[in-house]
């Protein structure tokens, strides 16, 4: 028990100190960050080295890795080092938003459902029975098909880039919440019986006060793992969708798709599918990094005194 | 005088699911019947063994179990007639204290949290006004005040016992309703935090209903104590009688558990043989007479009510010890 803690410290900046302390999650979150600042200066490497990693050339195919074209050129001449960035944009993206949004969803069902117990509890829980027995396939097409001007979303909105980002993200996050559905509300169960919510409950506190200050912070450390090991699987899931027509359309590119694509040339250029499958990987580890962090931040009883 | 918070012929039942998958569907009798009144600045505790409905009851009158029977009042209105204004003015006026402190305190939060959560969830004084308040509070209950920005992990058992009643002072109350508060922590603890809440009793006037199998922290504090059993008060009397001459046998088997030390000889026969009997099919007629050594016939026919013995001293017996008048 440390003597002199000061009594203004906030407990945001307490959770900093402790994460400042985990390095691997510094490494992680600084890994993470330059993967994002690279994917974002796409346009800058395409103009200095005058390559493109969107439009063919077909003289060009399967180029060895060179000055200009440092991790050489694809099957259809486009500059690998170029589309890897680009395709980082999209699954960088997708994967920590999907994951994220799939977390939040799961998360307030979960947690609705173990606090009221009851019918609320019957109700959500066959939902999610539901959609956990849903075929996914037959969904995402469906999907796939919605008219999204009559859901009343602009046609330029449509057609820019960023619909398929949202329709990723959407999807995703409707199809990934169960799980962390199911294990908020186990641990919403056993919370729900500890005696600092039976002493919320007892001063009148109102449900939103209790599950918001004591359930979710209590029950959030799983959810942070599954996190995090959820975001590897998004950039995997994105390439299926991609591939059913439902998400990134070409040009636009992934590194889940762009594995796709180099999966019939495993055996002439496997440098193809070698470097977007490093990249997820690396993404994949840095987020668990941060996430162990995040996680050991959040809890006051991983403070070494 | 009259009390201020009162159980009128109070039940709590449990569903306890059924029997096989098409059987009739049980349930648990917790509470039965139960009359009790807490007056201003009196402690009355609530003994008997483990399973009798004390904590049950407890809950009850703070709301965290629905009951199923009867009425409860506070300053003699109908709590459950009370609107939300009036309930939160109740909330207020009632605090608990938890048996585990280990449980009763959210690990995520520092001390300033937990102490001033009822002040937020009350919504009295504002943020800089309830960061004195936990301080005063903090020394009140003998920490010292850089405590609050430490967490729970970082106390022993009797500090957090401490932070704990902390809480339950934060919004001025006048009835602390204290669950096993000793049970958890240290013989050598045990004690200090005895003393602190005689000490806040006296300087607050406080009344306290204090649940307890421990017979020398209830000596030593209450002023009333009421046996349970079985969901059923047994026995009702001031403290100096009930510990002097009980009469019902429970209560006498109670005392006469407690071990002392040089005592001589124990009473023969004194201890109690067998367990409580399960609620889910309590014994007929008296609750107690399966395990009583004056049971006779009528006692597993009719269940006896509880009767003024002598003054204050009541309970439910068909053949009662004699009393000291």
């Amino acid at each position: 028990m440390s003597a002199h803690a000061e009594e203004s410290v906030s407990v945001w900046h307490l959770r900093w100190l402790r994460l400042k302390r985990d390095r691997a999650a510094l490494a992680g979150a600084g890994l993470l960050a330059l993967l994002l600042m690279a994917s974002e200066s796409a346009p800058i490497y395409e103009a200095w080295q005058g390559v493109s990693g969107v439009d063919a050339d077909l003289l060009s195919r399967f180029d060895p890795a060179t000055a200009q074209h440092w991790l050489g050129s694809d099957d259809a001449g486009r500059d690998v080092f170029a589309r890897l960035l680009r395709g980082g944009q999209t699954s960088l993206t997708i994967g920590i938003m999907g994951a994220l949004g799939a977390s939040i969803v799961g998360t307030l069902i979960g947690s609705i459902s173990g606090y009221f117990r009851g019918r609320v509890d019957m109700v959500l829980m066959r939902f999610t029975d539901f959609m956990i027995a849903l075929p996914q396939l037959p969904i995402l097409i469906i999907l796939a098909a919605l008219d999204l001007t009559k859901l009343g979303f602009s046609s330029e909105f449509i057609r820019s880039g960023s619909a398929g980002y949202w329709r990723i993200v959407v999807i995703v996050t409707l199809l990934g919440w169960t799980g962390v559905a199911r294990l908020v509300r186990a641990s919403t169960l056993a919370l729900a019986e500890r005696e600092f919510v039976l002493a919320a409950r007892a001063q009148g506190a109102p449900a939103w006060w209790v599950l918001g200050i004591h359930i979710v912070p209590n029950a959030i450390t799983p959810v942070i793992v599954a996190t995090t090991i959820a975001m590897g699987r998004v950039i995997l899931a994105e390439s299926g969708l991609s591939f059913l027509g439902v998400g990134i359309q070409p040009p636009a590119t992934s590194w889940g798709s762009m594995l796709s694509n180099a999966q019939e040339l495993i055996t002439s250029a496997p440098m193809l599918a070698i470097w977007p499958g490093l990249l997820i990987l690396v993404s994949v580890v840095a987020i668990n990094f941060l996430g162990d962090g995040l996680q050991a931040a959040f809890d006051p009883r991983s403070d070494p005194r | 005088m009259s009390p201020i918070l009162q159980a009128e012929n109070l039940s709590v039942r449990f569903p306890a699911g059924r029997e096989g998958w098409f059987g009739p569907k049980r349930e648990v009798q917790a509470v039965s019947n139960v009359d009790l009144s807490l007056f201003a600045g009196e402690t009355l505790a609530l003994v008997g063994e483990s399973g009798s409905g004390k904590t049950t009851f407890a809950r009850a009158l703070l709301g965290l179990v629905g009951h199923s029977g009867g009425t409860m009042r506070f300053d003699g209105a109908d709590i459950a007639a009370m609107n939300r204004t009036a309930r939160q003015a109740m909330r207020r006026t009632v605090q608990m204290v938890f048996q585990d402190p280990f449980g009763s305190l959210d690990p995520r939060l520092t001390v300033a949290s937990i102490i001033a959560e009822p002040l937020r969830i009350h919504n009295i004084g504002s943020a800089a006004t309830r960061r004195e308040r936990v301080r005063a509070l903090l020394v009140q209950v003998g920490l010292p005040p850089d405590a609050a920005s430490r967490y729970p992990h970082q106390f022993s058992g009797g500090q957090r016992q401490r932070i704990a009643i902390a809480r339950a002072l934060a919004p001025a109350p006048r009835i602390i309703i204290a669950d096993e508060p000793l049970s958890a922590l240290d013989v050598s603890i045990q004690s200090q935090i005895l003393n602190l809440m005689a000490e806040l009793r006296d300087r607050a006037g406080l009344s306290y209903l204090l649940i307890s199998h421990d017979l020398a922290a209830v000596h030593h504090l209450a002023d009333r104590v009421a046996a349970m059993y079985l969901g059923r008060v047994v026995e009702v009397a001031p403290r100096d009688a009930l510990f002097d001459t009980p009469a019902h046998p429970y209560t006498r088997a109670l005392l006469d558990a407690v071990p002392r030390i040089g005592a001589g000889k124990r009473v023969p026969g004194g201890a109690l043989q067998g367990d409580i009997p399960s609620p889910l099919a309590p014994p007929p007629g008296c609750a107690f007479h399966p395990r009583c050594p004056r049971a006779s016939s009528v006692c597993a026919v009719e269940a006896p009510v509880l009767r003024v013995l002598a003054g204050a001293h009541q309970a439910a017996c068909h053949h009662p010890l004699e009393i000291a008048a």
